[in-house]
């Protein structure tokens, strides 16, 4: 067997790289894929926060590179899901400590058990990048409308392209507002596809339920009434070659609209 | 009466008109419940006419239709009544259809198999005659059940604080059992005992194992514990019943423990921040908090004078009788020597409000697994 490694990266940082890697993670591994994610931001890890599985973490990606452990003795298991793994970062070291040959050669490990490998990036274009983008042959680059995140991640394909490796790259655009972009106070989806002429995989709506998941430590994904969380999982059947319409992210018609309305009535809140 | 179309939804929890229609918009979208006669099970909530109609419209489109409304609220019930609802005890009713369904087919009854499991929800649905009469049996004895789950978890919480160790944390398994017996309070479900136990056991075997294995046997535990077990239950599981029954032995003055009391001692007058290591040969003693995200690794004892939030490794040579004491443990993981002891998973707060209502507590390891004592009466 032999994984497919995918970097999700940024350029810019709150843009939601983390967010974007814990809910394809999820997804891909309910849909019975075995996946394992790879945090490479070490010294500023969170990916076991959003994963809830923080206190479980012995060995981290950097015992492995150290040869304190072995490869699968830091691969800490999901809550909830025997498919998903995760390998963390190590919080007390920084980027220097792992290296891009040394990802890359876990990485080829990782692709004999796992059918999909995805890697955390940390943000910027320093060697923290470099070394995560080591090991990928696929990319999936994360930005938001607004225009500084858009230029980031330009550069960001820009140095995608020059790497022989990357094979593909698809763009996920994130914290979509409808109604924004409706008034014209927000780039819409199209505009940046346009600036950035790259292949669409993704679009999430903004979504506050984000962050009560992110506190909470469970990905949006098992929310089966979240918006984001059904836009993920569109993502990670896209990802494993399904045709799916993108999601209609604009105000509620038909019946949800009507649903929409009687909570109205009855004055529910969200 | 077909039972198979049957579909019963409680919300008797429920605390406003809204939240009935939030839940309902929820549940409703589920495939489970379209073409379903829909029983709905309501609390003290007074419904209008108009609201009740939205109710009907709303369950309309998915091709089910309400037959049956439970309410404690008689405006609810008038107005349900006048649009042709029936406004029946959903117990009563459930009675009556069993009984019926009994005389029909006693002998498919009788061969019921002992280990039936009902997922619980807020709604029960019946898809067959076999999970019927377990749902009977739950359905008349449901309420005397969370009267006695109530009462069974203040007897729990009584011992703990009689007995010497009010947070145990001795195994991983208390510790699960621990976070199952708070979580009970959200929903309790009867259910059959004899297959469970045998469960438990052979979990119990597989958790102290090794490290390794405590992740793959946790899985499982928890897969069961997921199934959300009734309180009465609870208390039969050997390990519950550990927790009046655990006792810290007598400690005598060993070699270990005179090694530790020679060993230096490093004071640190800071706060440990996230990624921060704090490492040495004797005992540490840090005057200030330590967040989560940061290490201490000792070969002695760690003294905390604050909230330990990160991960404590006392005794990181080997030296088991090395111990971890703080004002607050709130630590994400707990190491002695080679035990290990993670922060269990209901706590979600990372960070502890800061107060001056600190009870200190120490973590020792008793034959290699790790309790917290409250130091409070000692």
């Amino acid at each position: 067997m032999t994984g497919r490694v995918i970097v999700i990266t940024s350029g810019k940082g709150g843009v939601g790289k983390t967010t974007t890697s814990a809910n394809i993670g999820t997804a891909l591994g309910k849909s019975g894929a075995s996946v394992v994610l790879v945090d490479t931001d070490i010294g500023l890890r969170n990916l076991d926060l959003l994963l809830g599985l923080e206190n479980r973490i012995v060995y981290t990606l950097v015992d492995v590179v150290e040869e304190r452990c072995k490869l699968k003795q830091a691969l800490v298991k999901d809550k909830k899901n025997p498919n998903l793994c995760l390998l963390a970062a190590a919080q007390t070291r920084d980027k220097s400590a792992v290296t891009a040959d040394q990802l890359k050669e876990i990485c080829e490990q990782l692709q004999e058990d796992f059918d999909y490998i995805l890697v955390d990036c940390p943000a910027g274009i320093e060697d923290g990048f470099k070394t995560a983008i080591s090991g990928a042959s696929e990319a999936i680059v994360v930005t938001t409308p607004e225009m500084s995140a858009v230029r980031d991640a330009d550069r960001i394909i820009g140095l995608l392209e020059a790497k022989e490796e990357i094979k593909s790259y698809k763009l996920l655009v994130n914290r979509v507002r409808p109604n924004m972009i409706e008034s014209n106070d927000m780039m819409s989806v199209e505009d940046v596809v346009d600036i950035l002429s790259c292949d669409l995989i993704g679009i999430i709506p903004e979504d506050t339920g984000i962050i009560t998941s992110t506190n909470r430590g469970e990905p949006i994904v098992n929310d089966e009434n979240s918006l984001a969380g059904k836009a993920y999982m569109n993502v990670a059947k896209r990802i494993q070659g399904e045709d799916v319409p993108f999601l209609d992210i604009n105000e509620p018609k038909g019946f949800a609209g009507f649903i929409a309305k009687i909570k109205k009535f009855f004055g529910a809140k969200g | 009466m077909d039972l198979n179309k049957r579909y019963i939804i409680d919300l008797s929890h429920a605390q406003s008109p809204a939240d009935i229609v939030f839940e309902l918009s929820s549940i409703i979208e589920k495939d489970e419940a379209s073409n379903k006669k829909i029983w709905l099970k309501l609390g003290n909530i007074t419904l209008n006419q108009s609201q009740l109609l939205s109710i009907n419209s709303l369950i309309n489109s998915i091709n089910s239709t309400l037959s049956l409304i439970e309410s404690e609220s008689q405006q609810t019930e008038l107005a349900a009544a006048t649009l042709g609802i029936s406004t029946k005890d959903v117990e009563e009713e459930l009675q009556e259809e069993i009984q019926q369904m009994e005389s029909e087919s006693e002998k498919t009854v009788e061969d019921t198999p002992s280990e039936q499991y009902i997922p619980m929800t807020d709604h029960i649905d019946q898809e067959d005659s076999e999970k019927e009469q377990t749902t009977e049996e739950n359905n008349v004895i449901q309420n005397e059940k969370l009267e006695l789950s109530e009462d069974a978890k203040e007897e729990i919480i009584e011992q703990n604080e009689t007995s010497e160790q009010q947070k145990n944390e001795s195994t991983e398994e208390n510790k699960n059992q621990e976070l199952e017996n708070t979580n009970n309070n959200v929903s309790t479900e009867p259910e059959e005992q004899e297959g469970n136990e045998e469960e438990t056991a052979q979990n119990q075997e597989e958790i102290q194992n090794s490290l390794d294995s405590i992740f793959d046997s946790e899985a499982k535990l928890e897969n069961i514990l997921n199934e959300d077990k009734d309180i009465n239950e609870m208390k039969n599981w050997p390990l519950t019943k550990e927790v009046g029954e655990f006792e810290i032995p007598e400690e005598e003055m060993t070699d270990e423990d005179y090694e530790i009391l020679q060993m230096n001692t490093q004071y640190h007058k800071q706060t440990v921040r996230s990624g921060q290591v704090i490492k040495s040969n004797g005992n540490v003693v840090i005057i200030g908090d330590c967040h989560p995200g940061c290490e201490i690794h000792a070969a002695g004892d760690i003294t905390v004078w604050g909230i330990l939030g990160g991960i404590a490794h006392a005794g990181c040579n080997g030296n088991t009788k090395a111990r971890i004491r703080a004002l607050n443990l709130n630590a994400i993981q707990l190491r002695i020597a080679d035990s290990y002891a993670r922060r269990p998973d209901h706590i979600k707060n990372i960070y502890v409000e800061k107060s001056n209502n600190f009870t200190p507590e120490e973590a020792r390891n008793i034959n290699g697994s790790i309790v917290i004592l409250k130091i409070n009466d000692k």
